[in-house]
């Protein structure tokens, strides 16, 4: 006997009703209760063979057009490679010097060192699209590896974003792009200290909350403070592009384009900084500035 | 086990394609792969795929692409709730009227998410983000070409009465 086609009315409505209560419910208690988190860790786990299955041919075709060259473009890389590393050994040796002159000073004022110490660990971004409406992208680091959410994620330019989600073998990373993101900042050149948010775009931050009479100028750039003992001090962030005064508005409207490559970072570093040394150092940097007014 | 294993890897594909690494430019273009597939599973099988599937599978579209778990599953459920009600319906329209309609129940789904997204002050996506309502129409399209061309195979392989 075949069954009737079309199922009553009532059933489906139940069904559907059933359904919008279960996704409210984990809409409104999921960034709430610890068991939705897990949940969540969960579900992030059985969907991560999806996303290997996409990730693992995008590397192969990365793979094969990193070694389909012409010996021509070879030489030429590897001439802009060598260029580079002097480039970048020569300021290596000004960095070092500009260390011990540093300890140097700091002994003079019986200050402790300001050393980021800290462990480090490289990580590969997973070749997929998240939602476009979100600035986050998924790492192939997990607990397995001492992931932990909150943990500050750089490249080799600077600020990336920070872990928000830790699965088994995968983290989610959002940006310093996102809008839900926030960076406590201090300008390089006059220590002026603020906050970064994103825009919800890849190219842009700004800063919150600065007032219209704050000496921020074009050009400036804006590193980790290290206040709220997350970010480690002294990272890149993003770099002053527009500086807006509105008449009669008591903030001024600041705008940065980030100093990590957002959108062409392949490998990310995971730091883990020395808490206990972090929390000395900004201790130490607060008093300092407190001390010529004091 | 047969029709199962059909759902299953259609699931796995649409699910795929829906975190394909695309450029940016071709983003707001992509279809919403996964709404499509479970109004294609509903209109073709009616009487065992349905609004469960739809939340299962919205479920695990949050998990994959990071928006808040519940959500894609709410959207999904809501819409396919929605088709299956006109299904009497768009069961007599010819395949390009399906299409059209296809067109804008996606678009539904992408407003609804806009919606959602704007009464819990998320980021939101832009206007442009309803072009791709438009690519899930074709995508209907290639989906019936396919599985009409090889539909007595597949009413043998899926034996569902």
């Amino acid at each position: 006997m075949l069954r009737s086609q079309f199922q009553s009315s009532t059933t489906h409505l139940l069904r559907f009703l059933s359904a919008i209560a279960l996704c409210l419910l984990l809409l409104i208690l999921g960034p709430h209760v610890d068991q939705f988190n897990q949940l969540r860790s969960w579900a992030s786990t059985l969907v991560l063979p999806v996303r290997y299955m996409v990730d693992i041919p995008m590397r192969l075709v990365y793979w094969t057009t990193a070694r389909v060259e012409t010996q021509q473009a070879l030489l030429a890389d590897n001439a802009k490679l060598r260029a580079h590393e002097l480039l970048l050994e020569a300021k290596l040796q000004k960095l070092l010097a500009l260390e011990r002159e540093n300890a140097s000073l700091r002994s003079l004022l019986s200050s402790s060192s300001q050393l980021n110490s800290g462990r480090a660990t490289v990580a590969q971004i997973l070749a997929i699209d998240m939602d476009p409406g979100l600035q986050q992208f998924i790492i192939d680091k997990g607990e397995a590896e001492s992931a932990y959410p909150g943990q500050p994620v750089l490249d080799a330019y600077g600020v990336l974003g920070q872990v928000i989600d830790v699965g088994h073998l995968t983290s989610r990373v959002l940006l310093v792009t996102d809008v839900h993101s926030a960076v406590p900042v201090e300008d390089s050149r006059n220590g002026v200290r603020s906050v970064v948010v994103g825009e919800g775009n890849s190219d842009a931050l700004s800063l919150l909350a600065v007032p219209d009479s704050q000496d921020i100028q074009v050009g400036d750039q804006f590193v980790t403070s290290g206040l709220g003992l997350h970010f480690p001090m002294g990272y890149p962030v993003g770099k002053v592009v527009a500086v807006v005064h509105e008449p009669g508005k008591s903030f001024a409207q600041v705008l940065l384009t980030p100093a990590a490559h957002i959108d062409r970072s392949q490998e990310v570093l995971l730091v883990s900084p020395d808490r206990a040394k972090l929390a000395e150092a900004v201790d130490h940097q607060l008093n300092a500035k407190k001390a010529p007014g004091g | 086990m047969k029709r199962y294993f059909l759902l299953f890897v259609t699931v796995i594909v649409a699910e795929m394609l829906s975190i394909w690494p695309l450029f940016s430019f071709l983003q707001p273009f992509r279809p919403q792969w996964v709404l499509v597939l479970i109004l294609f599973w509903i209109y073709w099988q009616p009487n065992h795929c349905g609004i469960g599937l739809a939340c299962l599978l919205g479920i695990i579209q949050d998990a994959l692409i990071g928006t808040p778990l519940g959500l894609y599953g709410l959207i999904f459920s809501f819409v396919s709730y929605l088709f299956i009600v006109w299904l009497r319906h768009f069961q007599f329209f010819s395949i390009e009227k399906q299409a059209i309609a296809i067109v804008v129940f996606t678009a539904l789904a992408i407003g609804l998410r806009m919606l959602l997204q704007g009464l819990s002050h998320q980021p939101n996506l832009s206007g442009i983000y309803f072009l791709s309502a438009v690519s899930s129409g074709c995508v209907w399209l290639l989906l019936c070409f396919i599985f009409k061309s090889g539909l007595n195979r597949l009413q043998s392989v899926v034996s569902w009465a």
